[in-house]
């Protein structure tokens, strides 16, 4: 897929404006994503088509109020999504990205921004860039659209967070390492983070290796764990101690194995308990 | 008579762990007077990880009161989460006392989040560098503030003081001696010790060292509990306490 030409660059701008205005007029929260999202973040136009989030009750009201607009509806076979077409664009109002529904949460970190001549509600970048990853599949995993989003958008996208919202999905992994391997995303650390240790070159040197897990388990937004013991031997990392649930034991697991290429990860950490006292203590 | 204190600290809830605590808390009234909460509520520090901890421990039967921990302060919101907690009926105890009227006493409460700087003739002093002297400052600033909300309240029958750093070395055994300094400071102690012009308060609760244990004292004998969930095992630990 390439940038679009300049005529059809006019008529999904034309489209989006009337989108915009009439969801707008029509008091129809919603957030531009996908394609229109990034455009509006500074990214190339380089879909056909313009992507709307809306809560699903609001699905009904927005294409009846872009149908009044003069807009057609169509039956979208899909059923987490709702379609329009603007004579020939065609208009996505998307109420279940990537297995979640759109709530008021999400249109909240939405952030107003000036688009072709209007001013809309764009999602944010990280949220954009994950929906797509997540929508990567076997029948469409075409990184062609997302790598110049991610390289556009790169600065605005909190590369943690998008990590951690598509972990254990495969086609998203694949995407981070290519993001990650011709240098577009900021590997495993938090900006914050990765400023600071700029100033001192990391060492590989083993004897400081226990040093670096543990401040990533502390540093880690996903982990933030302090209470975790981290022992080397030879090529195993053991980790032990408690914490508060079964997810952020496996993020521990994560976190240490992102830091530690090809080491292993054995990792003992029990969720702490939390059942009643069986007895109580007398101070006399 | 007996007054029950229930205790815990270093819950560090989020969004992945709503829910956890509240079956087990909803009948901690037939076990306890009141509920302290050492610090340490959230895991980041964030405003939906302090909701969480706000509707485990809101309107139960009992009376309950919390420090903030370190984890508390991460992300800048710590007097946003305060506000939080106190909107929830969560009495929060930044530096002050309450004192409340229950199982037929009047029990003393004073709080205080603590900080480090390590213990009687291993730990740092107010000196060289200004990053130090911002250290140990801060350190006795809270030490200062906790002896301020323990005189103030020291007319109580039971007088507690609660924080999130430990006063002292004792209940800390099991964590590696090198990082004691990062886990409390004996100033802590000293205000503990100092109250009631030098008698000492009842009984001093805090967290922060998961893998240290329970019991310890203080130089003066004042009895040290740290209630951090890794080290109790349990959704609280129970003290009982004679008020007589």
């Amino acid at each position: 897929m390439g940038t679009v030409g300049s005529g059809e660059r006019t008529a999904l701008e034309r489209t989006l404006v009337r989108v915009c205005t009439t969801l707008r007029a029509a008091g129809v929260p919603y957030a531009l994503t996908g394609g229109s999202g990034v455009y509006a973040r500074g990214g190339p136009l380089s879909e056909h088509d313009i992507d709307v989030l809306v809560r699903p009750s609001d699905a009904d009201e927005a294409v009846r109020a872009l149908v009044s607009a003069g807009m057609r509806a169509t039956d979208a076979p899909e059923d987490w999504l709702r379609k329009v077409y603007d004579d020939a664009v065609p208009v996505d109002l998307i109420y279940r990205p990537a297995e979640y529904p759109v709530t008021d949460d999400t249109l909240a970190a939405a952030e107003e921004l000036p688009v072709a001549s209007v001013q809309a509600p764009v999602a944010p970048a990280t949220d954009i860039l994950a929906d797509k990853l997540l929508s990567l599949g076997p029948q469409y995993c075409d990184f062609g659209w997302i790598l110049p989003a991610a390289r556009a958008l790169r600065e605005q996208v909190d590369w943690v967070v998008l990590r951690a919202r598509t972990q254990h999905h495969p086609y998203a992994e694949a995407f981070l390492l290519l993001a990650d391997r011709i240098g577009i995303s900021t590997p495993n650390r938090s900006r914050g983070t990765s400023a600071r240790t700029a100033q001192v070159p990391q060492s590989d040197a083993p004897q400081y290796l226990v040093a670096r897990l543990r401040r990533a388990l502390t540093e880690d937004p996903r982990t933030a764990e302090q209470g975790v013991r981290v022992r080397v031997h030879g090529r195993t990392v053991q980790l032990s101690g408690q914490v508060a649930t079964t997810q952020r034991r496996d993020a521990l697991t994560a976190v240490v194995a992102e830091n530690a290429p090809g080491l292993t990860v054995r990792n003992d950490v029990r969720v702490v308990a939390t059942g009643q006292p069986d007895e109580w203590e007398e101070l006399r | 008579m007996t007054l029950r204190i229930a205790a815990v600290g270093d819950v560090h809830l989020g969004r992945d762990a709503r829910g956890r605590l509240r079956p087990t808390l909803e009948n901690v009234h037939e076990h306890a007077d009141v509920l302290l909460l050492a610090g340490d509520l959230t895991q980041r520090g964030t405003l939906d990880e302090a909701q969480v901890a706000a509707d485990e421990f809101s309107d139960l039967a009992l009376p309950v009161y919390a420090v903030l921990g370190n984890h508390d302060y991460h992300s800048d919101a710590q007097d946003e989460i305060a506000r939080l907690l106190s909107d929830r009926g969560i009495g929060v105890l930044e530096g002050r006392s309450e004192l409340i009227d229950v199982a037929g006493c009047r029990l003393g409460i004073a709080g205080v989040k603590g900080f480090g700087g390590g213990f009687a003739g291993k730990c740092g002093s107010a000196f060289g560098e200004r990053e130090m002297k911002a250290f140990i400052e801060h350190t006795e600033l809270l030490a200062g503030t906790l002896a301020d909300a323990l005189h103030a309240v020291e007319n109580a029958d039971v007088l507690v003081a609660l924080t999130h750093y430990s006063p002292v070395a004792d209940t800390l055994r099991g964590e590696p001696p090198e990082i004691y300094p990062f886990l409390g400071a004996y100033q802590l102690a000293e205000a503990i010790d100092g109250a009631r012009n030098g008698t000492g308060a009842d009984l001093a609760v805090h967290g922060h060292a998961h893998f240290g244990c329970e019991q310890g004292c203080t130089p003066g004998g004042v009895r040290v509990r740290n209630v951090a969930q890794p080290v109790i095992r349990a959704a609280y630990a129970v003290y009982h306490l004679p008020t007589a």
